[in-house]
């Protein structure tokens, strides 16, 4: 099998670079072990909230600039963020799913403990505030589904309230949903889901809704609803008397799995190969150039391209390994920054910045990794898998998967002209 | 260039591979049984979560174990190649208590009723499609009644292959070795005829396996691991045999292959690795035999016109060998392809037959039956016999097997 | 007998919430005395909490210590019939392995003979065939009746015993001063976490608070000179053995393996820590290193087993001579009564011994409190059931075949025993899980919070399993904190507490977060941090971060 651009790793960042490339005419296949992180997201996306100090990012493009020079904002150069970040909305929209937000400023997004972060761009039916954490609305409803426990409510309803709203709960049942109740484990936001992509259980729903309704301006409800579109949300929306909001749930992520759905579907519509259960476990070097991949499931077919990209993850994705004393990048054995001694992998505080999670692939200025410093110039490494940047203290990884594939596929593009 | 070698892969092939799963549940998202069915537990806690209390006491292994259709796209899913399902299917063969009934036995072997049947056609596919047969069926055997059981093939294929082909096949220089399986040999045979005549098209003369029985996956599915494991070594060994004459093994069936390859190993425990990879399906090798040049495909009919909906069956997802039959099909000139998104069919091998899963397996089907209503093709074309039976049943649509679509292209 | 007056005296103050303090004051409850216990932090927070579940034939003591030994072969049988839901009759093996003394095996066999100990040399391979996990190189093998014990379940089933009996037992609660009058004491001063002092009094005040023993005699004005041996102990993600595996040496480094409920345990290190440092149970790498090196000996497989964690606890032992690591020393019950010794009248220590022999323990700290009070009531304790192991109706294992809504059910019946009939999980909702890993029912958890006194996170963990499997913590820790606060309505508290509870989890995975394990914390983070932003909730100072246990 002859490609254009292999990407191993079927996540955003992944599919972020697979449709780029495509769009481009490119023929692309993306070849994942599995399903991706985007199966625990919040419903935003998040480009830059935290400085290194921990002080909130209100104007990412311009705080970016004093990240260290180890960042990928920095490696690829933060005039590339400023210009990839709009085309990073515009390829969501192609895919069909609406984001409110700018790179310009942050607005904030509401955590499933009611704990407000900051965010870049969040899908449209989400609770957001805007950068003062002011709401369009103060006396919300806040509805809860029987039996459902992966939406913590008396938390949430606690941190609503800390937030400045006032918050009435309602807990609702309907038949439709009663019957998944029966389940000892898997009554879970997918699940809930598939229930409610019926138009009959929405309808259900609204009622009770709208019966649970007294003097509240606006519904929040749990994000359970649209697993590949959003149509039965908008529905609800159009059934109930009062604007009514998402707020994200514990895992897994019912807009996550729409987001993999969509962009998988719009990758696989402009002529991408997207191979599922495809670890790759090898790559096959034709001087300092990578020829082919080989594939767990497939150990007999080369699968040869002009470009690789690696979009991996990091060590929940497998693109890194911790063995029991050093840090590992399994396919390749690329150069990876991280420090030496497991002692210093880990902060003893859990909430302090955890050193591991910076830990990644090293790169040159065009996110090409290198084996014993020998850069491999056919091969971008991109998103989670690079070093230098923290899901956590800097809030940032989302933007880095969707900036770094921009970048890398652009970059494909150009030298392929 | 390189460092030294290192496999840090070895460990997803211990023992202790559910060792691995992070708890995501994002197999969960992909179980088309939990989803219609709160009694199953989901893969997770079928699978990993529930392995753990069954290494303390067998005890815990329950019943709702049955209701995993052994899809494997938990498998596909999983981010971490934990093997959920093949922990699902060995706990459920190895912790049993129950005795099979008649159902089980009769729905599982496909080779001895298929026998029977086929010397007593057409009076078997009429007293099958009788009510009264139904009836007895649904209420003592518990095969739904609703369900239109496979009719039985006048003429088995092995019968036809030495009455219409056997004698040409050594004409050719290069030869085939062909696992047909026990639906086409009984049930279906076109799928198989289609094959040889395929083959000898291009150029390959095909030999039948020596003594091929039931791949004894249906034997699995029913809860009857010393069955399968004695047809299991049976195949190998009869496919040893063949291989030492003619080293490529080719099959049409997705599941008999998948079972051969996959679960010969990772649910029964038998070493396989010598057979496993000469077994392929022809689609595959023909597409492969194309891409290295070795192969060029005989022109087709010049007014072929076919728009096709590719189903893309459980067991080829998880072999990732979709890519294989529907680029080949994309090779048909004339042919239209549209890519149904997969989901599985809910017929799971025997699991839709029986009169507890019948509901159950057409609501697991549904959203893949109307994706088929909407895709308005001239054929469904899937590489499983058993996702024909159903979507047939459940959609009306025809449903042809990839290599039947060759055939009829390259007809002359 | 005096009675005591008001709500805050009490025939008798039991100091310390781990095994021996709790076995005493259930045995003074049944005696019929009105019992107060103190604890600093919750049940089984000490080394209780902090131990491999070793349900010892004596076997391991058989040639250093034969009369210990055979105390602890007299206790595993008693416990075998007290405290049937905390046990699990595995049996024991004692492997020699390639490098071993043969020799010495036979000693060990002899000894164990001589001290009333069924041990039986076994060929290899009906070694192998009883324990597959065993290493296969095995030179030799002995059969013991060694077993699994749950230290939580053993502690919790003593305070309900003493609750049901009339002790009352307080928790968070530390001992800072002893009051005396004279030459004898009298009474306490606890003071909660909050700062807030009370006063209790007694005529007998019992000192089982294990290493801080030291400490709470100094309280009293007497020397008890501990010496505090610290073990270091890693906790597997499931079972890879179902018999203990034990090496059959002189005791060292790594060589006990025992099966726990779900997971295995693995230790320990013997190391002698100053007393400054007897409150720090970090784990380090050197010491995580040396046990998996060790372990992978007695059980190869183990090299390819996820670790969920590492904990230490410091032994009790009562200081002899200067031994390096505390290994030689007894572990003897030591029964102080500082009349005698110090005449500091009605002050008693009990320490030294084992979990395994707690119940001896408190047997003979409360005839010595009874006797001080002039009380003639015979100790019970040995023929009676503790809650959960009252005799029941036996379950045929042949025809049952069991329901998929039953499996949280069968699991809780594992942990709580005929207490079982407490937990209402009728309805569909109440068998919804909490804890997927260690399968805690909704119903499970209520049945915690309102008859357990569960009110936090770690006080739930240690009463029910819930957040100590693979995940440690991944969803349960969520879904348990806002059950919580929609019960008690104290959200904030629980908002807190999830975020203590997280980081007193990451403490034991700390040690071991390579792997899996490192993956599965991250996945962790970026599901509480990331997602739910519990990273930026007030952090708990160090101080009172509660110390990590099993």
């Amino acid at each position: 099998m002859k490609f254009n651009t292999i990407i191993i790793g079927g996540g955003l960042s992944g599919l972020t670079a697979g449709i780029t490339l495509a769009e481009q005419g490119q023929r692309v296949a993306i070849l994942a072990t599995g399903q991706s992180r985007l199966h625990f997201t919040s419903g935003s996306l998040e480009l830059l909230g935290y400085n290194p100090d921990g002080s909130v990012v209100t104007a990412p493009l311009q705080e970016c600039e004093s990240l260290p020079a180890s960042h990928p904002y920095q490696v690829i150069g933060t005039q590339a963020l400023r210009q990839f970040a709009p085309h990073a909305q515009e390829l969501l929209a192609a895919a069909g799913i609406k984001v409110r937000g700018n790179a310009e400023a942050n607005h904030y997004r509401i955590s499933p403990l009611g704990i407000p972060k900051p965010a870049w761009l969040t899908l449209d039916d989400y609770i957001t505030a805007d950068s003062q954490l002011s709401f369009p609305f103060r006396r919300v409803l806040l509805v809860s589904i029987a039996g459902y426990i992966d939406f913590p409510i008396a938390l949430l309803r606690h941190g609503l309230q800390q937030c400045g709203l006032e918050c009435n709960v309602a807990e609702v049942r309907t038949p439709a949903i009663e019957n998944l109740r029966t389940s000892q484990t898997e009554m879970r936001a997918t699940n809930i889901a598939r229930i409610l992509s019926e138009q009959a259980a929405i309808d259900q729903l609204s009622v009770e809704i709208n019966r649970a309704i007294s003097g509240e301006e606006a519904i929040l409800i749990p994000a359970v609803i649209g697993i590949a579109d959003d149509n039965n949300l908008k529905y609800l929306r159009r059934m109930v008397t009062r604007p009514l909001f998402c707020v994200s749930t514990l895992p897994p992520a019912v807009t996550g799995v729409r987001l993999q759905t969509r962009l998988r579907k719009r990758f696989l519509n402009l002529g991408g190969t997207f191979m599922l259960g495809s670890t790759v476990r090898k790559a096959n070097f034709s001087a300092d150039r990578i020829a082919s991949v080989t594939a767990s499931n497939l150990p007999d077919q080369k699968l040869s391209a002009d470009n690789f990209i690696l979009a991996t993850g990091s060590f929940m994705g497998n693109g890194l390994v911790a063995t029991q004393d050093s840090i590992i990048e399994p396919i390749m054995n690329l150069d990876v920054d991280a420090t030496q001694g497991r002692d210093s992998w880990t902060s003893p505080r859990l909430n302090d910045p955890q050193p591991y999670m910076e830990f990644g692939v090293h790169t040159d200025s065009s996110l090409h990794p290198a084996i014993n410093g020998h850069i491999v110039p056919n091969l971008w490494a991109i998103g989670a898998v690079l070093s230098g940047h923290n899901p956590i203290s800097l809030a940032d990884s989302t933007g880095v998967d969707m900036i770094t594939a921009l970048f890398a596929a652009n970059d494909i593009i150009s030298h392929n002209i | 260039m390189s460092k030294a070698t290192h496999n840090f892969f070895i460990s997803s092939i211990s023992d202790n591979n559910f060792e691995q799963c992070l708890k995501c549940s994002i197999c969960t998202v992909y179980c088309p049984v939990s989803a219609v069915e709160p009694l199953f537990p989901g893969p997770k806690q079928a699978g990993p979560d529930g392995e753990r209390y069954r290494l303390k006491n067998p005890r815990f292994t329950d019943d709702s174990l049955k209701l995993c259709l052994n899809c494997k796209r938990c498998e596909v899913a999983c981010p971490h190649d934990v093997r959920i399902g093949d922990i699902i299917q060995r706990a459920r063969l190895q912790n049993s208590k129950h005795k099979p009934g008649i159902r089980a036995r009769l729905l599982a072997s496909t080779d001895l009723v298929g026998k029977i049947a086929t010397r007593l056609t057409p009076a078997f596919n009429t007293i099958l499609s009788l009510k009264t047969t139904k009836e007895y069926k649904h209420r003592m055997l518990g095969i739904d009644r609703h369900f239109a059981f496979p009719t039985y093939a006048r003429v088995t294929f092995e019968k036809w292959f030495e009455k219409n082909a056997a004698k040409k096949q050594s004409g050719f220089s290069q030869q085939v070795a062909y696992f047909h399986g026990c639906h086409v040999n009984y049930n279906d045979t076109a799928p198989g005829i289609a094959f040889v005549n395929v083959m000898n098209k291009l150029g390959f003369g095909v030999t039948l396996i020596n003594d091929e029985k039931c791949c004894g996956n249906p034997f699995m599915a029913n809860g009857m691991p010393q069955k399968a494991l004695k047809l299991a070594f049976h195949n190998l060994n009869q496919l040893r045999l063949t291989s030492q004459q003619v080293p490529i093994v080719l099959t049409t069936s997705s599941t008999c292959t998948f079972t051969i390859r996959d679960e010969y190993n990772f649910v029964l425990g038998l070493d396989n690795h010598d057979v496993r990879d000469k077994i392929s399906l022809a689609t595959r090798f023909i597409y492969k035999k194309i891409e290295d040049g070795e192969l060029i495909l005989p022109p087709v009919k010049p007014d072929f016109k076919l728009r096709i909906a590719y189903h893309s069956a459980c067991h080829m997802e998880k072999l990732g060998w979709s890519f294989y039959s529907s680029s080949l099909l994309r090779m048909i000139p004339g042919v239209q392809l549209i890519m149904l998104d997969s989901l599985c069919c809910g017929m799971a091998g025997t699991y839709g037959f029986k009169t507890e899963n019948y509901r159950r397996s057409l609501k697991i089907g549904e959203p893949l039956f109307q994706a088929i209503r909407e895709a308005e093709a001239d054929v469904v074309v899937t590489d499983c016999e058993m996702c024909k039976q159903q979507i047939e049943a459940a959609t009306g649509a025809r449903v042809l097997h990839p290599i039947e679509v060759l055939a009829m292209a390259l007809d002359d | 007998m005096s009675n005591p007056r008001n709500n805050n005296s009490f025939h008798v103050i039991v100091i310390g919430g781990g095994i021996t303090g709790t076995g005493v004051a259930r045995d003074c409850a049944l005696r019929g005395l009105k019992v107060l216990l103190i604890e600093r932090y919750d049940i089984t927070h000490g080394a209780t909490g902090r131990n491999h579940g070793l349900m010892h034939s004596g076997a391991r003591y058989a040639v250093s210590d034969p009369a210990n030994a055979a105390e602890c072969m007299a206790e595993n049988l008693i416990l075998r019939r007290i405290a049937r839901h905390c046990v699990e009759e595995t049996d024991g093996l004692f492997i020699s392995l390639p490098g071993d003394d043969l020799n010495y095996q036979h000693r060990f066999a002899d000894a164990c003979v001589g001290a009333g100990i069924n041990a039986e040399i076994i060929s290899t391979r009906e070694a192998i065939a009883l324990e597959p996990a065993v290493n296969p190189n095995l030179i030799g093998a002995v059969r013991v009746p060694d077993a699994a014990i749950d230290p939580f379940r053993l502690t919790l089933a003593n305070v309900l015993d003493a609750e049901a009996h009339g002790a009352t037992i307080l928790t968070h609660h530390a001992v800072t001063r002893i009051l005396t009058s004279g030459s004898a004491t009298v009474g306490v001063v606890a003071t909660d976490e909050n700062g807030n002092r009370a006063e209790f009094h007694a005529p007998v005040i019992v000192n089982a608070a294990g290493i801080w023993g030291q400490h709470i005699a100094q309280l009293a004005g007497v020397t008890l000179n501990m010496f505090p041996a610290r073990g270091a102990l890693l906790i597997f993600g499931h079972r890879v053995n179902n018999m203990v595996i034990n090496r059959c040496r002189k005791p060292s480094n790594g060589d006990i393996l025992v099966p726990d409920d779900i997971v295995c345990v693995l230790g320990t290190t013997s190391d002698r820590v100053p007393l400054t440092e007897i409150d720090n149970t970090h784990v380090t790498n050197h010491e995580v290193d040396l046990l998996l090196s060790e372990g992978v000996k007695l059980v190869p497989r183990l090299a390819s087993t996820r670790i969920l964690r590492a904990y230490a606890g410091i032994r009790p032992l009562v200081a002899a001579d200067s031994a390096a690591t505390g290994r030689d020393i007894s572990r003897g019950i030591v029964c102080i009564d500082h009349a005698l010794r110090d005449g500091l009248e009605g002050f008693i220590t009990i320490t030294g011994g084992k979990m395994m022999t707690y119940r001896l323990m408190a047997q003979q700290a409360t005839d010595l409190v009874c006797k001080k009070l002039g009380s003639k009531a015979r100790c019970t304790t040995a023929d009676t059931p503790l809650p959960g192991s009252e005799p029941g109706p036996e379950t045929n294992e042949e025809d049952e075949l069991l329901q998929p809504v039953s499996f949280a059910h069968r699991a809780a019946e594992g942990r709580h025993g005929s207490r079982i009939d407490m937990i209402h999980d009728e309805r569909p909702e109440q068998r919804a899980l909490v804890c997927e890993c260690e399968h805690v029912s909704t119903a499970e958890v209520d049945y915690a919070i309102s008859q357990l006194r569960a009110s936090s996170l770690a006080r739930l963990r240690r009463r029910t399993r819930l957040g100590m499997g693979t995940c440690q913590g991944k969803m349960c820790a969520c879904r348990a904190a806002a059950m919580m606060a929609q019960r008690d309505g104290k959200p904030e508290q629980h908002i807190a507490d999830l975020n203590t509870f997280l980081s007193e989890r990451w403490k034991g995975i700390r040690p071991v977060a390579w792997g899996a394990t490192l993956s599965e914390a991250q996945l962790s983070a970026l599901t509480y941090q990331a997602l739910c932003g519990t990273n930026l909730i007030s952090s708990p100072t160090p101080s009172t971060l509660p110390q990590n246990e099993v």
